[in-house]
């Protein structure tokens, strides 16, 4: 069985929002400098759902990232908690391109590379929080798609994938191939240990170019970018022991709750 | 040429269009005004008779033969051919995962700009477009965008617009025909809904938010007792859920709800970017947490800083007695 796992890098999600500003254009957001990027953490709970089927099952891992310039931490991280090969899809056009012509240019690429039997993405990255990208690539591949998979299980050729939904849970079947799209709730990648970071060197490493020209045919123009202010307004509550701090609690909590009981 | 029509996608709940396509109905309708257009409602099945729909609709559009609302895939050949026929300006969609994935789906489909998880629109009217507002970034950068090209697709956070009243007026009814044959593939075998208890998470006036300071599950359980006796509902921050300590439908957070209570009680939470992108909605935010440096106090309205534990027994308890009925035996 083939799994290709698309992956994309991402700003740091982990860095509070203050160290951030707003480059030039007022469109864009800029990083702290010096802070290196990271494997969106989605796409590591689709690798780790990737990998979890190749310990079960005789699979082929493949990550494919496009972009103009992965970081090659991001790249060894893939390779070394257990991906067999690393695809680059590179054009400088990739680096500004939206969800649609991404996916569009990655379903060209998995085309191109022989295809695959189960197609794995994060549910969204962390930068743009849409989740458009696993629809194209079926869209693209004519595959069905699944999103937000919490467990993904195969037997005799029958994908059940168990979904997280807004208020509960369901388990849906399908056949091969298809797009899944993993949510944060199936695990973390464990840890990589140094002796694999070593292996990860020797790994296959293949850069790609797109067959066809990218054409960034935007979708959307971005108007503006905000980074919203805390309010600081805070009253602190400064009783001296817990029985006090606890009596104006109440007091507050009663308060509103009579209020909104009014309203 | 522009229509100015609005199309909604809507969500049944039982026999009557969901709390989340009431909200749609009352944000689309102030659009359609604005627009000079029409605002339509499509629902897989006919509303209940006995089920008031949303006022202000001006058509409702429902297939001749129900469809089921949980399946993008079984949704989207018909709902194609109505956006091709009636070409709305502006199309939205409730930002569930149902809603979501047809959302990007009809993008594909429809070659056009989708703009997922928004919190407001607003109608520019030199532009001629609709101005779509979401966090990015987990909610670390709000961004506006129009699309170029129409129909514009949004979906919509719950909560972020009012809900339309009640209307006990019929609009239109008009049957569509289901497009395309049942689809093939993807089956669902098993749902496992949540137990309900109290109001739901993203519709409760109070809402009680464990963090990692409550230590484990029967921190958790402490914060569901505390919800209970408010009348609230219970929610945990993706730590918890990600630990086990609460089920995962209860994150709040950029990957879980959004909420938007008059009251938000955050305890033992620290109040990292994607988790406040979840609950800044709130009208009130109360805060207790062990570090003073917790960015959460940056937020909140009050704060308090000690240990949960040594607050939240006692608290409870004093709630408890507090709203507890009156003796009802006086005489």
């Amino acid at each position: 069985m083939r799994i290709v796992v698309c992956m994309k890098q991402v700003t740091d999600p982990e860095i509070p929002a203050s160290s951030f500003t707003l480059d030039d254009t007022g469109r864009g957001l800029l990083p702290p400098r010096g802070v290196p990027p990271v494997l969106n953490p989605f796409d590591e709970n689709a690798l780790e759902a990737a990998l979890r089927l190749k310990r079960s099952h005789d699979a082929e891992v493949i990550v494919i990232s496009a972009g103009s310039r992965l970081a090659k931490a991001v790249g060894i991280k893939a390779l070394a908690a257990g991906a067999d090969t690393l695809l680059l899809l590179e054009d400088p056009e990739l680096a500004r391109a939206d969800a649609f012509t991404t996916g569009n240019a990655l379903a060209d690429a998995i085309r191109a590379e022989g295809g695959a039997d189960l197609i794995l993405t994060g549910r969204q990255s962390a930068d743009q929080d849409a989740g458009i990208v696993p629809h194209v690539l079926a869209a693209s591949l004519h595959m069905p798609t699944i999103t937000l998979a919490m467990s993904i299980l195969l037997s005799d050729d029958v994908l059940q994938i168990e979904r997280i939904l807004d208020d509960g849970r369901e388990t849906v079947e399908t056949t091969l191939p298809c797009v899944v799209s993993v949510s944060n709730e199936l695990g973390d990648l464990p840890p990589v240990t140094l002796p694999q970071i070593y292996k990860a060197k020797k790994k296959p490493v293949r850069k790609l170019r797109p067959l066809s020209p990218i054409m960034n045919a935007a979708r959307r123009e971005v108007l503006t970018l905000e980074i919203p202010q805390p309010t600081e307004n805070c009253t602190m509550i400064e009783e001296s022991t817990p029985d006090e701090a606890i009596d104006r609690l109440v007091s507050i909590i009663g308060d509103i709750r009579a209020k909104g009981e009014q309203g | 040429m522009n229509t100015g029509n609005v199309l909604i996608i809507g969500e049944p709940d039982g026999g009557k269009p969901a709390n989340v396509t009431s909200q749609l109905v009352g944000g689309g309708r102030r659009l359609a005004d604005t627009m000079g257009g029409r605002l339509g409602l499509f629902l897989p099945c006919r509303p209940d008779d006995n089920g008031l729909l949303p006022g202000g609709v001006d058509l409702v559009y429902v297939p001749e033969s129900p469809l089921p609302p949980d399946n993008a895939r079984a949704l989207l050949p018909s709902v194609l051919a109505l956006v091709r026929e009636e070409k709305p300006d502006l199309l939205l969609l409730p930002h569930t995962p149902t809603g979501r994935d047809l959302a990007a789906q009809l993008a594909c489909r429809l070659q056009t700009g989708l703009a997922p998880g928004c919190t407001r629109l607003r109608f520019n009217e030199d532009r001629g477009q609709v101005e779509m507002n979401r966090p990015v970034h987990g909610g670390k950068a709000l961004e506006v965008s129009v699309s170029l090209s129409t129909p514009a697709i949004a979906t919509i956070q719950a909560g972020s617009m009012p809900a339309a009243a009640s209307s006990g007026r019929v609009p239109a009814i008009r049957m569509i025909p289901v497009a395309g044959p049942p689809p093939a593939g993807p089956k669902v075998v098993k749902t496992t809904p949540d137990p309900a208890s109290g109001p739901r998470l993203d519709q409760a006036p109070i809402v009680v938010c464990g963090g990692r300071g409550i230590g484990g599950p029967e921190g958790y359980a402490a914060i569901e007792k505390l919800a209970r006796v408010l009348d609230g509902a219970a929610g945990a921050s993706r730590p918890v859920c990600d630990h086990g300590w609460a089920r995962p439908t209860a994150q709040i957070g950029i990957t879980g709800k959004t909420v938007r209570p008059e009251l938000y009680l955050a305890l033992g939470v620290s109040g990292s970017t994607q988790h406040l992108a979840g609950c800044l909605g709130a009208r009130t935010i109360l805060a207790i947490n062990r570090d003073p440096e917790a960015p959460i106090f940056r937020y909140a309205r009050y704060g308090l800083v000690a240990d949960v534990h040594e607050i939240l027994p006692g608290l409870t308890a004093a709630l408890e007695k507090r709203l507890a009925p009156p003796p009802s035996d006086e005489t």
